[in-house]
């Protein structure tokens, strides 16, 4: 071992952050996209009509509690989502029970309606953000399980590198703001510590939680010691975990007109200033019917809990739940709120945004910082090098994954509406162009591979919302003169993100041209030819 | 508008903090020289002292848990903008000096 503690502890920096780096910047990338999933969602379905002016809450309601008896008759339990600042439309939902003889599984539909006609319109099958941001714990291709344990390994891992990175940091305050410019090495070990250092209360924060939100799953075997092995057994343990504080009172409300009419005339007069967002019928049929309001208001980084209606011992019942009984339960929802972020405005968001990649910046430094320092110590031979094949790959995996989000979205809008299995395509294309672009970089020179991959990326970027325009009926003019603020967030964002490629593959293309690499598959070529000319 | 006040307050703090170190100070005016340990101290003492501000006007505005979450985030964001100034623009900073010897 390491004789002196912080050469140790560099050590261990490094290896834990390189064994797993490239899956922790996939983490860090797509996890970030998940504090915009309303808005790509939105981007990703334009037959949604946007609701541009004030509506008559009841009578839209109305008209969602119509279209939902219509399309749903049978069904037990559904939802009405009413118009908020990230969902700016109204949509319902409903569960499809089961049902063994007619070969229909349980699922969920959805639907938007429209405020104008009262009609309820599909949108196009797309796996949506929720997809692209699920990926970042669940990895989409392996089993779920597999998924859940590999990230919080690498989450593990990612703790154990931000302690031994404050660690080894030994002027973390003197070089608080130092950044300097042109210096090899020096220049990129600058900026992986900007990109720790500076948002380190986000990094700490986010991996923290990180590992808390599945622990369920990897401290399984303690839950499995106490109450036994079992999802049934597992549900007693969350049941007794996550109590919540309840209040019940009966309220003046005949049961014979207990309805959503009259339910949602007592949170008009109840809860005055709070603005509902969803409404919910949970068990409809049963003896234990009960309507849900959801408010649209945060106390804090909480959500304001859930108000349900009942009928209770033949009186109408309201039940709130202020908050979790136990005081684990309460840091949980604490470190939850706070990595999901739910509860940020527009200003916060965007920071949460930023912060995520910065994240993914740090491991990129990180890993360009471990491939440096070894072509230092071992110059470069003419031979193929492990080296410089995983330097190659990390620019197809660094500049790969932007070009993968935006093909996902390319595909959004160019794959045909009618095909078969539409929203897994759309994954898959995400997958196709990272393999695509990591074989790309492996085929040029590191130089040209960054300059290529960098001018490629501006290009998908910029070209988007001409996408957008020719795709649908949706541009960015007419996002303005609508008020549908996401659709034009969107398409003004992915301009943004273009022009910042377009500007890295500039700086990319003024500093000077280091010795000459040449590609790694022509190397390859040159070796077998070699060998050829020797046999 | 609260929120302005919590990133200007943010702002002259680092701002303050980060010409506490000679090698910032110099940069931004081209000075090859060691900053008095006086103004050192001067410097240093106010920046935190701008930065203690900030932190306790957040939490009364927004509460504890948010008024830090605010406060993190604004913090982080300030931060990076003088590193950017301070590698690319430093002379902008340099409506701030040290007093004459």
């Amino acid at each position: 071992m390491k004789p002196r503690f912080r050469q140790s502890m560099n050590w261990l920096h490094t290896w834990v952050g390189f064994s797993f780096g490239w899956l922790l910047y996939f983490i860090f990338i797509t996890g970030t996209t998940g504090y915009f999933d309303s808005e790509i969602d939105r981007w990703m379905k334009p037959e949604i009509t946007v609701v541009d002016q004030v509506i008559n809450q009841d009578k839209v309601i109305a008209a969602a509690e119509l279209q939902l008896k219509k399309l749903a008759p049978e069904s037990t339990q559904w939802y009405i989502g009413l118009p908020a600042s990230r969902t700016p439309f109204v949509q319902i939902q409903w569960l499809q029970s089961a049902d063994v003889e007619k070969n229909i599984l349980r699922s969920w539909h959805k639907r938007y309606l429209d405020t104008q006609t009262g009609e309820a319109n599909d949108a196009r099958k797309t796996a949506g953000g929720e997809t692209l941001y699920r990926m970042h714990y669940n990895l989409h291709y392996i089993p779920q399980l597999a998924g859940y344990i590999l990230t919080s390994l690498a989450t593990m891992l990612m703790l154990i590198g931000l302690v031994t990175g404050v660690i080894i940091h030994k002027k973390i305050f003197i070089e608080f703001f130092t950044f300097r410019a042109k210096k090899g090495i020096r220049s990129w070990l600058d900026i992986h510590n900007i990109f720790s250092v500076l948002p380190l209360p986000f990094h700490l924060m986010i991996t923290y939680s990180g590992l808390l939100l599945l622990m369920g799953i990897t401290m399984s075997s303690v839950i499995d010691f106490r109450y036994g092995e079992g999802q049934q057994n597992h549900r007693k343990f969350y049941n007794e975990a996550k109590l919540d504080i309840k209040e019940q009172q009966y309220i003046d409300l005949p049961t014979e007109s207990f309805s959503l009419k009259t339910v949602l005339n007592d949170v008009a007069i109840r809860y005055k200033n709070h603005k509902i967002n969803y409404i919910g019928l949970i068990e409809q049929g049963s003896k234990n019917e009960q309507y849900e309001i959801w408010f649209d208001k945060y106390e804090g980084i909480h959500l304001v809990s859930t108000v349900k209606y009942r009928i209770n011992s033949n009186k109408v019942e309201i039940q709130t739940a202020t908050e979790k009984a136990g005081s684990a339960a309460q840091i949980y929802d604490l470190f939850e709120h706070l990595h999901e972020g739910l509860f940020a405005n527009i200003y916060v968001r965007w920071l949460y945004f930023l912060s995520g990649l910065l994240g993914a910046g740090m491991v990129a430094t990180g890993i360009i910082l471990w491939i440096k320092k070894r072509q230092i110590n071992n110059p470069k031979n003419k031979q193929l090098n492990v080296i410089s094949v995983i330097e190659h790959i990390n620019i197809g995996i660094i500049i790969g994954l932007p070009i993968a989000i935006a093909s996902y979205f390319w595909a959004n809008r160019l794959l045909p509406i009618d095909i078969t299995d539409r929203a897994n395509w759309e994954v898959h294309c995400f997958f196709i162009a990272m393999l695509a672009s990591i074989i790309f970089s492996l085929c040029l020179s590191t130089r040209k591979a960054w300059l290529n991959l960098l001018w490629f990326t501006a290009m998908i970027y910029l070209t988007l919302p001409l996408v957008n325009l020719v795709t649908t009926e949706h541009n960015i003019l007419l996002s303005i003169q609508k008020s549908d603020w996401l659709m034009l967030g969107f398409d003004l964002s992915m301009l943004f993100f273009g022009i910042c490629f377009a500007m890295a593959a500039i700086i990319v293309n003024k500093t000077k041209e280091q010795k000459k690499s040449t590609p790694i598959l022509a190397n390859l070529n040159t070796k077998k030819k070699l060998k050829a000319a020797v046999h | 508008m609260s929120i302005l006040i919590e990133l200007i307050l943010l702002m002259f703090g680092f701002i303050l903090l980060s010409l506490s170190l000679s090698r910032h100070y110099n940069k931004v005016h081209n000075k090859h020289s060691q900053l008095s340990t006086r103004t050192l101290w001067i410097f240093r003492v106010s920046g935190y002292a701008l930065l203690l501000t900030s932190i306790i006007l957040g939490i009364n505005l927004w509460g504890l848990t948010l008024g830090l979450v605010y406060w993190f985030a604004s913090a982080m964001l300030i931060a990076l903008l003088i590193t950017l100034i301070l590698s690319f623009k430093p002379h902008w900073l340099s409506f701030i000096s040290a007093f004459k010897k």
